[in-house]
């Protein structure tokens, strides 16, 4: 029994390291916004996350369900700055130029935004997704689709405001106010979002 | 020693969380989808078909919905099918008793998709090897097909085709949305006619609505594209005798927006030739709206019938009586809404939920016999036919 002390470090150790492959908690969710506003890396499949809580990564930890909670945790006013969730469908031809958009918004502004891109589809159609976002050139933010058949609901608890039509992006401040706005998103757009 | 222990431990460890996420990510296995239509027959029997693992098929019920028989497998041949969303397979029956089912069908390309169809005509026995409905066949979207038989017997498809938008890219000239082409069947459905045109611009992922008019013409309302890109809607008879179809306006929300909304209207037109009409708008709050439809004009007797979380709504008319469903989401889950009217619209009772879901639902569908309403709807949980009577 003297190793016990050891062998449980090494599980917690080991546990850390496996964090990143759990669905999305409250922590994790701010964790990987946090790393994406540090550090908006090249498109490139997914490393290995270091165990350190901020500490960089060089892209996000692919692919993640989003369910009810998860969708309370990314909703949450962030500490500072602000957040965009850019929601989109795989069904959706004005999706993908609303993600590069954002994209570059986050880039121009790395110190003020915090960018997720958020599948309104069953997380089931992972390929097609990371797919679709490594075409638009976001799959390195941290990403999360639906872990539901049907997206009404998580359409709901994201933003009641929101019917669902996509894409959307919901801005999400630090004083708690928030600014939804749905469509392709014109010049005009982008900037009240700045 | 030490060493090893904590090694083969920390694999251990990771193997039952990466086991774990495993499950969190992607499922045992993939969900099934949602995607199913409902009709009853002229005997009263409840039909269902959906899809399942690459196959349409269709199961029976005589006991409204309580009991569902073994499926009949459409296509042996298993094929990729749009079946969530709103893309269902639909049924629809001839006048001596043909079953006729369509699908879309995916193809390798994004966004692109062909319309299958398949009949029985004993029963539901035996079903025909599925023949593509479009005659382009270009892949690119012929998606989104809606189903319908009119008076005569012909049966009626309608779908979303990009043929024109494509033709457009090429040439390097903008065009907005896709377009709605249909055709039809003469021979109970062993071919089809030629693919007609019913206008450019509509919108590219909202279901059509098709119904029957009292003289026995099939009417589509769908969400098209008019102007800088306003999503409203408009109305047709699908013309099949030669003439060009008239496409008119129907509604006026001025919806401006370049998105997919997702949610496609419902029509029902009663024997008195009213056009029952539910759709979504989301121009200020989103809403779903119930009107009388007088194409060309702003439809008539509009009510507000459900706002934020009411998604997918479905009329139906029998006699003086209308009926709307629609799914009402909380935090809690699904609720089952329905509004009825005793006065052909005029005037509807207040939203009552009639069943409830804690997981995902498809859209409802409502069904009428007898001049009884039900409401079909497809849940996580299997699929339910629910009485709409009070």
């Amino acid at each position: 029994m003297k190793h016990l002390p050891t062998v449980i470090a090494a599980l917690l150790a080991c546990w850390a390291l496996s964090g990143m492959a759990r669905a999305v908690t409250p922590g994790a969710a701010v964790a990987a916004a946090t790393v994406a506003r540090a550090q908006p890396a090249t498109d490139k499949t997914p490393s290995t996350p270091t165990p350190a809580g901020n500490a960089p990564m060089t892209a996000a930890a692919g692919l993640r369900s989003l369910d009810a909670r998860g969708a309370a945790a990314l909703t949450a006013s962030p500490a500072h700055g602000a957040r965009l969730l850019a929601l989109w469908a795989l069904d959706c031809a004005y999706c993908e130029p609303n993600l590069a958009a954002l994209a570059a918004l986050q880039r121009a502004h790395p110190g003020d935004f915090e960018l997720v891109t958020v599948a309104t589809d069953p997380v089931t159609a992972r390929a097609a997704i990371m797919a679709r976002l490594r075409q638009a050139g976001v799959a390195n933010y941290p990403a999360y689709a639906y872990v539901e058949a049907a997206p009404e609901r998580l359409n709901f608890l994201i933003d009641p405001k929101w019917g669902g039509e996509t894409p959307r992006v919901l801005l999400i401040r630090a004083d708690g106010s928030r600014l939804g706005i749905s469509g392709e998103l014109t010049p005009a757009q982008l900037k009240k979002l700045r | 020693m030490r060493h090893l222990l904590i090694i083969l431990l920390c694999l251990l460890a990771t193997a039952a969380l990466a086991h774990d996420g495993m499950q969190m990510h992607m499922g045992k296995e993939p969900a099934p989808a949602l995607g199913a239509s409902a009709a009853f027959d002229s005997h009263g029997k409840l039909w269902v078909v959906d899809a399942a693992d690459g196959h349409v098929r269709v199961r029976t019920s005589t006991d409204d919905g309580a009991t569902l028989g073994p499926p009949v497998i459409i296509n042996p041949t298993p094929e990729r099918i749009y079946d969530e969303g709103e893309n269902r397979p639909k049924i629809a029956f001839g006048p001596h008793d043909e079953i006729y089912v369509s699908w879309s069908q995916p193809r390798a390309k994004l966004y692109t998709g062909f319309v299958r169809f398949s009949r029985s005509l004993d029963h539901g026995t035996h079903f025909s090897a599925p023949l593509t409905v479009q005659h382009d066949t270009a892949e690119i979207t012929h998606r989104f097909d809606a189903l319908a038989v009119d008076g005569q017997g012909r049966i009626v498809i309608a779908w979303i085709d990009k043929r024109d938008q494509e033709a457009a890219k090429a040439q390097g000239k903008p065009y907005l949305g896709a377009a709605i082409y249909y055709n039809w069947s003469t021979d109970g459905g062993a071919s089809f006619v030629a693919d007609h045109k019913l206008l450019d611009h509509s919108c590219e992922c909202c279901r059509i609505a098709l119904a029957r008019t009292p003289d026995g013409s099939v009417a589509a309302f769908f969400r098209n594209i008019r102007g800088d890109n306003i999503r409203d809607h408009a109305y047709a008879v699908l013309r099949t005798d030669g003439h060009a179809s008239k496409v008119e306006q129907a509604t006026f929300d001025d919806w401006h927006i370049a998105a997919c909304p997702h949610q496609g209207p419902g029509l029902a037109i009663g024997s008195d030739g009213i056009r029952h009409a539910v759709w979504f708008e989301a121009n200020g709050n989103p809403t779903i709206w119930y009107g009388q439809l007088d194409p060309g004009h702003t439809p008539r007797d509009t009510l507000e019938v459900a706002g934020a979380g009411a998604s997918h709504a479905d009329v139906a008319a029998s006699g003086h009586t209308v009926w709307i469903a629609w799914n009402q989401v909380s935090a809690d889950g699904y609720a089952l809404m329905l509004r009825r009217s005793g006065d052909d619209g005029l005037h509807f009772d207040a939203p009552r939920a009639i069943a409830h879901s804690a997981m995902a639902v498809g859209s409802p569908q409502l069904l009428v016999k007898d001049g009884k309403a039900f409401v079909a709807w497809n849940t996580m949980d299997g699929f339910r036919l629910i009485p709409a009577a009070p």
